[in-house]
C-alpha cells in the first residue's frame, strides 16, 4: 500500500514526535468555587528496598473559581525543633535527602475550576542507599495564568503553596532511637516533647490518664500517632480544657516510642481551683468556724461526780 | 380427647422444651471500615498593593492579606512564610526592578514592636489569627490605623529565600471552614526617602501538615 519511500517517511515522523501515553488524569469534579486548591494526600509514607522504583500519586485540585497554573517543586526536610516539626530547607540539602530521587510526571500545568490532577510521582531509591530515613516534599504553587503584570506603587505579590510529605524508609537496619523529654501541664491542655535521635522517623503514640486524688479515672485522652523526624525533637500538645471539680489530680503519660513496643511514663500532677469552687468552699470553712466559736462560747461540759 | 387447662400448659410446656434445640439463634458480625484521606488547602489571596504611597510627607504605609488553610490532618499543619529575593537588589525583598533599589528588611529574628531605624527605609510584616502565637507575633487583631502599623502587633523582616519562617504551628484539624490567618505588611522611611518608583515584593505562604 506504502511506498518504501513513504514508510520509510512515516516511521521518521513519529520517531522524531514520539506520541507518548501520560500517566497523569485530569478530571472535572464540579467542586464549588471556594478561593482555593487542595492536594491529597498530605503526607506520603513509604518502604522502599534500595534499587527500588516507587510511584505513588498525588492529586491537586482547583477549587480557585478560575484557572490556575500550577508549578511543581521538590525540596528537603528536616525536623525542627519545639516551634515547629519539619523545616522545608529550600534549595539547600537535607541531613537524610530525598529531592534527587524523586521525579514528578510533569513540572508545571493548568487547571480550570473544579478540575483535579491525578499527578504520579516517581521515587526511585538507589542501589547503594544505606538503611534508613529519607524526607522531601513536594511543593504544590497555584498562581494566575499569565505570568508576571507589571504593577505600580509598592505591590507584594502573593504565591500560595502547599506540601506533600514524603517519608521514605530505605529497609535494612535501620538506628530507632527516641525518648520522652517533657510531660507538662499548662492552661489548654499537655505538652509532650519526644527527642529522635536516630536515623529514621518514629510515630509515637499513646495515652493520658487523668486521675483524682483517689485514684477514680477522670478522662483518658488518646493520642493519635504522629510523626517525628530523626534528629530533632517534636513537640506535641495535647488539648485538655474539660470542667472537672475542685481537687487534685494525676496526669499519667504513657507513650510508646514507636518501636520495639518501648513505652514510657511520666505523671504530673495538678490542683483544680475554680472560682465558684473555692467561694462554696471559703464560706463553708468559715460556717465551720462560727459553728466552733458558738460551741466554745455557749456548751459548757461538765464531769459527773 | 378433651384436655384440662392444666393438661395444656403441661403440653405447652413439653412442646417448647422439645422445640428448643431447634430454635437457636445464629450471628454474624460485619466490621465496617472507611477511610479518611489526609488533605490540606489552601487559598490564593490578591496581591497586595500598600494602603498609600509614601511621598515627602507621608512616611509609613500598610497593606493586609488573609490566607485560609484547611486540613483534616490529625496532628494540624504549619503554615510559613518566605519571600524571594532579588539579586540585582543587593538582597532585597521590596524591590524597584528598574533601579535595583530595594527596602531595608526590618530585623531577622524575634518580632518586636515596630520600630523604624534611622536613616532607612525599611520593609516588614506581622500576623494575627487564632492560630497565631500572639507570644511571638502580638495581640493586635488588625493591621493598623491611618496607614501607620498596629502598636499592638510585632513586626519582623523576612530573612532572606532560603528562610521559611513560622506564622502558625497548629496541632489539630482546622475549623471545618479553615483557619484564617491575617498578615499584617508595613514600610516606613525615617530620615531617607525611598527613591521614587514603584516596588515589588514576592511573598510565598507554604502549609503543610505535621
Amino acid at each position: 500500500m506504502f511506498t518504501k519511500h513513504t514508510t520509510i517517511a512515516i516511521i521518521a515522523f513519529f520517531a522524531a514526535f514520539p506520541i507518548g501515553v501520560s500517566a497523569y488524569t485530569i478530571e472535572q469534579t464540579g467542586a464549588e468555587a471556594s478561593g482555593d486548591f487542595i492536594i491529597e494526600p498530605a503526607k506520603i509514607e513509604i518502604v522502599a528496598e534500595p534499587g527500588e522504583r516507587v510511584e505513588r500519586v498525588i492529586t491537586v485540585t482547583n477549587r480557585a473559581g478560575a484557572a490556575r497554573e500550577f508549578t511543581m517543586s521538590v525540596e528537603d526536610t528536616a525536623g525542627g525543633d519545639e516551634s515547629t516539626s519539619v523545616r522545608l530547607l529550600g534549595e539547600a540539602d537535607g541531613p537524610y535527602p530525598l529531592k534527587s530521587f524523586v521525579t514528578p510526571e510533569i513540572g508545571r500545568f493548568t487547571l480550570r475550576h473544579g478540575e483535579r490532577m491525578r499527578l504520579p510521582v516517581s521515587i526511585a531509591i538507589p542501589l547503594d542507599a544505606e538503611p534508613g530515613g529519607r524526607y522531601g516534599v513536594v511543593l504544590f504553587s497555584g498562581t494566575e495564568p499569565g505570568g508576571e503584570r507589571a504593577r505600580e506603587g509598592m505591590t507584594t505579590k502573593l504565591v500560595s503553596r502547599l506540601g506533600a510529605l514524603l517519608f521514605v524508609r530505605v529497609a535494612g537496619d535501620a538506628r530507632e532511637e527516641g525518648v520522652l523529654e517533657r510531660f507538662v501541664k499548662d492552661d489548654e491542655g499537655f505538652e509532650i516533647v519526644f527527642r529522635n535521635s536516630g536515623n529514621v522517623h518514629l510515630n509515637p503514640t499513646g495515652t493520658i490518664t487523668i486521675r483524682t486524688m483517689f485514684g477514680a479515672t477522670v478522662e483518658a485522652l488518646e493520642i493519635e500517632p504522629y510523626y517525628s523526624l530523626p534528629d530533632s525533637v517534636r513537640f506535641r500538645k495535647v488539648a485538655w480544657q474539660r470542667e472537672v471539680p475542685l481537687g487534685y489530680y494525676t496526669a499519667t503519660l504513657s507513650l510508646n516510642r514507636g518501636y520495639d513496643n518501648l513505652i514510657d511514663e511520666a505523671r504530673v500532677t495538678f490542683f483544680v481551683v475554680k472560682g465558684v469552687s473555692l467561694v462554696l468552699t471559703l464560706l463553708a470553712l468559715l460556717a465551720c468556724a462560727l459553728a466552733l466559736w458558738w460551741v466554745l462560747k455557749n456548751v459548757e461540759i461538765k464531769r459527773k461526780y | 380427647m378433651t384436655l384440662t387447662f392444666v393438661q395444656r400448659i403441661g403440653a405447652l410446656s413439653l412442646a417448647l422444651v422439645l422445640m428448643a434445640p431447634l430454635a437457636h439463634a445464629v450471628t454474624d458480625e460485619v466490621i465496617v471500615t472507611q477511610t479518611v484521606t489526609s488533605g490540606i488547602a489552601i487559598n490564593s489571596p490578591a496581591d497586595v498593593s500598600m494602603s498609600r504611597a509614601l511621598t515627602v510627607t507621608d512616611h509609613t504605609a500598610i497593606g493586609t492579606s488573609t490566607w485560609n488553610v484547611i486540613t483534616n490532618n490529625n496532628s494540624g499543619y504549619t503554615m510559613t512564610m518566605h519571600s524571594t529575593v532579588v539579586a540585582d537588589c543587593a538582597g532585597k525583598t521590596l524591590c524597584n526592578a528598574t533601579s535595583d533599589v530595594g527596602f531595608t528588611d526590618l530585623g531577622t529574628t524575634t518580632p518586636a514592636t515596630w520600630s523604624s531605624p534611622s536613616n532607612n527605609y525599611v520593609f516588614g510584616f506581622s500576623a494575627f489569627g487564632t492560630r497565631v502565637n500572639t507570644g511571638t507575633y502580638g495581640t493586635g487583631s488588625s493591621c493598623g490605623a491611618s496607614h501607620a502599623p498596629s502598636g499592638s502587633l510585632k513586626y519582623r523582616g523576612f530573612e532572606g529565600a532560603t528562610s521559611t519562617l513560622s506564622v502558625v504551628n497548629h496541632t489539630n484539624t482546622s475549623a471545618f471552614a479553615g483557619d484564617d490567618t491575617t498578615v499584617c505588611f508595613a514600610v516606613e522611611q525615617n530620615g531617607a526617602f525611598a527613591p521614587s518608583g514603584s516596588y515589588t515584593a514576592t511573598v510565598v505562604a507554604t502549609a503543610v501538615t505535621q
